[in-house]
């Protein structure tokens, strides 16, 4: 039986990622022959993230290596995503689903269209990962990470790497707006009007 | 020395309307007499980069009403409600239209100069390169359940030693109802005894993720930061300018928070009051499909 965890592109491992990670060892522990494979695509730091999921205890990983995809960009990372897995062969996907990451909070849901499957999402805070000892460290070093490359001049594949959105992150800090007003009501106004430009109230 | 502004030219002629259709999902909740809140949101979103589209329909076949509407239509945009049943089907109708996607949204606009939309979040813009594009927008509504635990809190209001007394404690516990979050505390504030121990933040190992984080009278230590990092929206009352939580704050009020508090709590009221199903909305009708 094999289990396919998708990680999101990163250099660190994310939280929901590695709740992910416990939640198919779980599953793992209680069976016989099952085999946990990471599966993420992006740019070459990814390995770092995947070697920090192998100490967890994954058995495997596969890494699409490939600048052109975006980390926030869903709709291809799915793709991807589902292609591999499709041609990897699975009896179980599981993501983890982060809220953090801009975009990416919908990508169980947006891979689960594509394979036509559920996808078990596992959310940030529900399974606490262990954290690894140095032996498992170390013997994640051994751990077979498979790197693919995805076909540049595959019929139609010219459209598919067209980035679909552009990700700006803003910074917080530079921002900050400081109100000090003797008229605590016009100072609430202010406040309210601020939450409500961010749908907060 | 006053300076006068004269409009110049090029602002005196109109820009081009905007005439691509963006589709709208209707909220479950509207019928023929009333739109629901959040749909007249969505409507004045999707003023700002297309003509809006209203599609209305029953949510357990919606994917399929939606990528049907959107293939005679070819919309610019899809705009949904977050929720988890239009997840669901923002998920499938971005699937089958290879659409862009993009999730969370508190504003859009149209960049006439790129001539792409671009959404707004928290803490990033996105451009949509492609023609179509789903666009999740955060709900604004907060259903009335009960109080939700510090650690899974999508809104944490907290108070530290500048709150002074536990009464004061019990006034930003108001703030959070009215907000749908629930309170917090600094180590400080617990010790001395103003809020109860689970309220407590910077406990070791602890940090919470919430979208937004109001503190009232924390000064701001380092480790009460990193507890809070975080936080994507942070928000900070205090009486001190040099308070170190104002520097990292993305709107800090300098000011009296036992005056601040109640006036933003009557602001909250207001507000709620206002935008009740039952007042007369003045939104025109859109285009129906």
């Amino acid at each position: 039986m094999r289990i396919i965890v998708l990680v999101k592109p990163g250099a660190e491992l994310g939280d929901s990622d590695a709740c992910a990670v416990e939640h198919a060892l779980n599953i793992a522990r209680r069976r016989m022959d099952v085999q946990v494979t990471l599966l993420t695509a992006g740019s070459a730091d990814c390995v770092r993230s995947l070697r920090s999921a192998l100490a967890l205890g994954a058995d495997d990983a596969v890494h699409v290596a490939d600048d052109r995809i975006s980390p926030y960009d869903a709709l291809t990372l799915s793709r991807v995503y589902a292609d591999v897995a499709t041609d990897l062969g699975f009896d179980l996907v599981v993501c983890g689903r982060s809220a953090d990451t801009p975009n990416l909070s919908l990508l169980p849901e947006l891979v689960a269209a594509r394979l036509a499957t559920p996808v078990t999402a596992v959310s940030a805070r529900s399974v606490p990962p262990r954290h690894p000892s140095f032996p498992a460290i170390a013997e994640a070093r051994q751990k077979l990470i498979s790197t693919r490359i995805l076909p540049s001049n595959a019929a139609g594949a010219g459209a598919a790497f067209e980035p679909a959105i552009t990700v700006r992150i803003r910074s917080s800090c530079p921002n900050t707006i400081i109100y000090s007003d003797p008229d605590p009501h016009a100072a609430a106004v202010r406040l309210v009007d601020f939450l409500a430009e961010r749908r907060l109230a | 020395m006053c300076r006068v502004c004269r409009p110049r030219a090029a602002d005196m002629c109109p820009p081009m309307p905007l005439v691509d259709p963006v589709l709208v999902l209707a909220d479950e909740a509207d019928d023929d007499v009333a739109l629901a809140p959040a749909t007249c949101e969505l409507l004045t979103l999707a003023r700002r980069v297309g003509t809006p589209v209203l599609v209305h329909c029953d949510h357990c076949r919606g994917a399929e009403e939606v990528i049907g509407i959107a293939r005679d239509h070819l919309p610019r945009a899809i705009l949904i409600t977050s929720s988890a049943m239009n997840d669901r089907i923002s998920a499938q109708v971005a699937v089958r239209l290879e659409s862009a996607i993009v999730t969370d949204v508190t504003d859009i606009y149209f960049d006439r100069g790129l001539d792409r939309i671009v959404a707004i979040s928290d803490r990033s813009s996105t451009e949509i390169h492609t023609h179509t594009a789903v666009i999740t927008v955060r709900s604004r509504i907060h259903e009335p359940k009960r109080e939700p635990l510090l650690p899974e809190a999508d809104v944490v209001v907290a108070g530290g030693r500048g709150v002074g007394s536990a009464e004061g404690f019990s006034l930003l516990a108001q703030v959070a109802r009215a907000l749908g979050g629930c309170l917090g505390a600094t180590r400080t504030a617990g010790e001395l005894g103003w809020a109860p121990r689970h309220a407590c933040i910077n406990l070791p190992g602890a940090q919470i993720r919430p979208r937004l984080y109001l503190a009232g009278g924390v000064s701001g230590s380092v480790r009460h930061s990193a507890a809070i990092r975080g936080a994507r929206t942070v928000v900070a009352i205090d009486s001190d300018p040099n308070a170190p939580i104002l520097r990292e704050a993305d709107f800090g009020i300098v000011g009296d928070l036992h005056r601040i508090l109640p006036a933003l709590l009557d602001e909250l009221a207001a507000r709620a009051a206002a935008s009740t199903p039952g007042s007369t909305s003045t939104t025109p009708e859109p285009a129906e499909a």
